[in-house]
């Protein structure tokens, strides 16, 4: 090979390797770029820090009575929902919650939101948590490590996280994830 | 002067020229980045103190404080396992709250205890969290 | 209804051009079926107008505020303004799609109404790749990004706009950015062609350069509308800040321009056409990759809205496709290209091929220090940001050559000059710019790098001047001027010259507002006085007023100059539906200069200090004004082939 080089026409040579250098350098770029969105990809959904860890004490408090989140969620498997009316994927997952209000003990906290548009809310799409706690600040969604609304936890007897789904929850992902608080 | 003999000095001047440019330029890489770390990694990593560097996480719940002028601020960030003092001195994005993603960009004190910030960095949306400091809260 | 008809236009149309390319090829000969041209040609027509059609569908939502489609509920709002609401629907990723889309499709329709200038085999060809670059944005929307999702049950209401997007500036900013991007999607499919035709000549980068052309015209206005919005929304005083996602559509300008540079030479002199066909490639390459980086939130940007890695998947894919598939076309068909006639560097095609090593340089710099995060963070696992500082010291150098040297360029002839000709010529020049420049020096001082912006500056004007009086030089006389001559310009030269004139005014602006901008920041309470510059600004008072969907806070401020006295009030606004705050500027205009000012937030809350921020930004105007100048002076020269090519057919 050295010796072809040398012998033919040097130049062209080096002239037909050089030909190739825009394809070789997009390559390395597109590599770089595939492994950063695939690391992106993974970060996505979010591997709670909560995971089989205890629900956090929250100073969260509830519309009817004033209760304690904590003390509330005490010895019940619950379904914890974390939903806004502002909020427009809430208003596709309301359904889901909805089919499902019957068989589960579903518990809402209403992120930076107002009675009042919360009410609207709920008169128009149907009520279906047991409880809601309000969070109007949204400060203390963060010991939750919200993202975005809604996200849903999903909480055994012993308040252990069981699950966290980030995003508007699909019928077929609630059917497999709740019974689990049972366990 | 000949053909050939022009045609070298031109690949000559070109060549070097190049070389000098990518030098530069790698130099300039090497002398303008950034580095970016979280709380914990402060207190691990070994961190040239001269340079600039970011750090991230969220701003610690009722950790601002202000002094005399209300100029200088002072405040935690935590990536929910260690904190770092964050001392600054100028103006807070609109957008900065206790409990909200933070960028600050500036010097760490030797001991590592106490980062000065030069830039705390502001941002358009508030739902929208700085992919750094997304990473290390979720680790 | 409508919305479901638009997107069964969407999905008729990606099908129907699934369809073109199926039947283009020939499969026993591998060759393309030209006998199919008319048919095809009618089917892509018919592409192109449901494309259009379902667009304005979308607009029409938006204008009736159809809040039972997903995308107007989160965008819209019945108390919006028409224009956002219009503007609400480019405002959002799915919309901003279709809009590309459409945009592509209108400069397809174009392309088509004058397809009987271009060869039949040709336009096949181009054709064939605008239908591959169709069926990938097409697929792009309609798998990932539908805009016509219905929502159940209707809301009574929108959900608004982002308010920092309310705004003029703003509502035209990607438009006018997606024209100049889209418009590169047609060099690019002539060079395909070239490339699949296996020869690249003159007439066909005559074909080629009004496209090139009308995309820079739109990319120059789109930067600068962006760049203008950011100066007076974001209230941080500076009008470019080096973040990514204006970094990725700086560079796809950059090649432009380049492109702009080269074709001229291949149009001239039939050289440089291998370098011409890759810039053309590369450009539209980086449209995409600017598309894709924006998208997909992969690099840290100020800019940044909520993002979603399966879309950015979807374009990686389609990015690598589209640029290896032509890459890999290039470095095959290179060969047959191969200009082997050698440049003279003494001549004005050596000049512009100097200054596109420039440009091409400057904008590889910009691309690595994009990129650069994103290798780091590969290799090592350091999480890094590239900010300012990397690109102020790389990009300066680079740059300012390229300018100089266009100053020579102006003045050289095609092929070949006499170089004592040249020497005779600049030494006149250089005499008075050290002149002018060591003027400027003694009375303002300043850094060595506003010294040589000015310098470049006056360097351009001067060149202009002297090419233009060359021309008016009377070839039998030597001395006299015929002003009579000026007619006899054509008009693309007088195009040439002002967009290189805009070049010096924009350079200039830059250069002096940099160089003599001065800056306060601090915390006040009100009755306190600032001084910044010539000005004594006094913080008067606040007034709160609620407003339909803000509380605004006004800080009024009473500003004394040497010559007059004014108010100005800077606003902040929280937005009650989202908590959000957002900050008006105020900007007090005198000539070419601005004060601006900034009024902040309590701090801390509740002791009546606000943070304030004053910016004495001279002849920052001419910034803009010199990257408009830069849009009419391509405008022109875009007319003078019009023109020309008018006149030639009534002949």
């Amino acid at each position: 090979m050295v010796d072809y080089i040398l012998l033919k026409n040097q130049k062209i040579n080096i002239m037909k390797l050089l030909k190739y250098t825009p394809l070789i350098l997009f390559f390395i770029v597109s590599i770089f770029l595939y492994n950063k969105i695939k690391f992106q990809k993974e970060l996505e959904p979010i591997s709670s820090a909560l995971i089989q860890k205890n629900f956090p004490k929250l100073e969260m408090y509830s519309f009817k009575n004033n209760q304690n989140i904590n003390e509330y969620i005490e010895n019940r498997p619950v379904v914890i929902n974390i939903f806004a009316s502002w909020c427009a994927p809430c208003r596709i997952e309301h359904e889901v919650l909805t089919n499902f209000s019957k068989d589960y003990e579903i518990v809402g906290i209403a992120y930076k939101d107002s009675e009042e548009n919360i009410k609207k809310f709920l008169k128009e799409l149907g009520n279906p948590y047991k409880n809601i706690f309000y969070d109007f600040s949204g400060k203390e969604s963060i010991h939750l490590g919200l993202y975005g609304v809604p996200e849903t936890f999903f909480v055994n007897k012993e308040n252990k996280v069981i699950y966290k789904h980030v995003g508007p929850i699909n019928n077929e992902d609630f059917q497999n994830i709740a019974p689990m608080i049972f366990k | 002067m000949s053909y050939k003999f022009k045609r070298l000095y031109f690949l000559i001047i070109f060549g070097s020229g190049i070389a000098l440019a990518i030098f530069f330029i790698l130099k300039a890489l090497e002398e303008k980045i950034v580095f970016f770390y979280s709380p914990s990694e402060i207190l691990v990593k070994e961190i040239d103190h001269t340079r600039l560097i970011r750090i991230g996480g969220l701003v610690l719940d009722e950790s601002i404080s202000y002094e005399k002028d209300g100029l200088v601020v002072s405040f935690t960030v935590t990536d929910n396992k260690n904190n770092v003092q964050v001392n600054y001195k100028g103006i807070l994005p609109d957008l900065f709250r206790e409990g909200q993603g933070v960028v600050a960009e500036g010097k760490i004190d030797t001991d590592n205890k106490i980062f000065y910030a030069e830039k705390v960095l502001a941002k358009h949306d508030e739902n929208y969290m700085p992919p750094e400091v997304k990473k290390i809260i979720s680790d | 209804m409508l919305s479901e008809l638009a997107h069964i236009f969407l999905i008729i149309s990606f099908l129907l051009f699934f369809l073109q390319l199926v039947i283009s090829v020939d499969y026993n000969t591998l060759s393309f079926r030209y006998s199919l041209f008319e048919p095809i040609k009618r089917l892509t027509f018919f592409s192109f107008i449901l494309i259009v059609f379902s667009f304005s569908i979308l607009i029409l939502n938006y204008v009736q505020s159809d809040f039972s489609i997903l995308n107007v509920y989160n965008n819209s709002h019945t108390n919006k303004p028409l224009i956002y609401k219009i503007s609400g629907s480019w405002g959002n990723h799915e919309g901003s799609l279709l809009m590309w889309l459409s945009i592509l499709s209108i400069y397809g329709l174009v392309f088509l109404s004058l397809i009987k200038k271009v060869p039949k085999e040709f336009s096949f060809k181009v054709l064939v790749t605008l239908a591959i670059v169709n069926l990938g944005f097409i697929g792009f929307t309609i798998f990932t990004s539908n805009p016509f999702l219905r929502t159940f049950p209707v809301p009574d209401e929108g959900l608004g706009l982002n308010p920092v997007l309310q705004d003029p500036g703003l509502a035209f900013h990607p438009p006018l950015l997606y024209l100049g991007y889209v418009g590169l999607t047609i060099p690019f499919s002539y060079s395909i062609a070239a490339l699949l035709q296996g020869k690249v000549s003159a007439s066909w980068a005559k074909l080629v350069r009004p496209w090139i052309l009308t995309s820079w015209i739109f990319l120059t206005l789109g930067i600068t509308l962006g760049s203008w919005w950011a100066y007076y929304e974001l209230g941080w005083g500076g009008w470019w800040f080096w973040d990514p996602v204006e970094n990725v559509s700086l560079l796809p300008w950059l090649l432009t321009t380049a492109l702009l540079h080269s074709v001229r030479v291949t149009e001239k002199r039939d050289r440089l056409k291998s370098w011409t066909i890759l810039l053309c490639i590369l450009s539209f390459s980086l449209t995409l990759l600017g598309t894709f980086i924006v998208r997909s939130g992969l690099l840290t940007s100020v800019h940044a809205f909520a993002s979603d890695p399966a879309r950015g998947i979807f374009i990686l894919s389609f990015l690598v496709i589209i640029t290896a598939g032509s890459l890999l076309l290039y470095a095959i068909k290179l060969d047959k290209l191969e200009d082997k006639k050698n440049i003279y560097l003494a001549s004005r095609e050596g000049g512009l091929l100097l200054n596109n090593i420039f440009l091409c340089a400057s904008a590889s710099t910009i691309l690595l220090g994009t990129l650069w995060p994103l290798i780091i963070e590969a290799v090592s696992g350091n999480d890094i940001s590239v900010g300012a500082p990397y690109f102020k010291i790389v990009f300066l150098p680079l740059i300012l050559p390229a300018v100089f040297l266009s100053g020579i360029s102006i003045n050289l002839n095609w092929k070949k000059t006499n170089i004592e000709h040249i020497y005779e010529k600049f030494w006149k020049f250089v005499v008075v710019l050290i002149f002018i420049i060591s003027i400027y020096y003694l009375i303002y001082g300043g850094p060595l790098i506003i010294i040589l912006g000015v310098s470049a500056s006056i360097w351009l004007f001067i060149s202009i001047v002297s090419d233009i009086l060359n021309k008016l030089n009377d070839k039998s006389t030597y001395s006299t001027i015929k002003l009579n001559k000026l007619n006899k310009i054509r008009l693309s030269s007088y195009g040439m010259y002002l967009a290189h004139l805009g070049v010096g005014i924009l350079i200039l602006g830059i250069s002096l507002s940099e160089g003599m901008k001065t800056y306060y920041e601090g915390v006040n309470e009100i009755k306190s006085e600032i001084r910044v510059s010539d000005y004594t600004i006094k913080f008067n008072n606040i007034e709160k007023q609620k407003k339909e969907n803000w509380i605004s806070e006004t800080g009024v401020f009473l500003v004394k100059s040497k010559d007059n006295a004014f108010e100005m009030k800077a606003e902040r606004r929280l937005y009650l539906d989202t908590g959000m705050p957002s900050t008006e500027a105020a900007i007090k205009r005198n000539l070419a200069s601005h004060l601006y000012i900034v009024m902040g937030q309590e701090q801390p809350t509740g002791s009546g200090y606000r943070v304030i921020r004053i910016y004495y930004n001279p002849n920052i105007l001419f910034i803009w004004l010199g990257a408009v100048i830069m849009a009419l002076g391509g405008l022109l020269s875009l007319l003078d082939g019009r023109l020309h090519s008018l006149k030639k057919s009534k002949n």
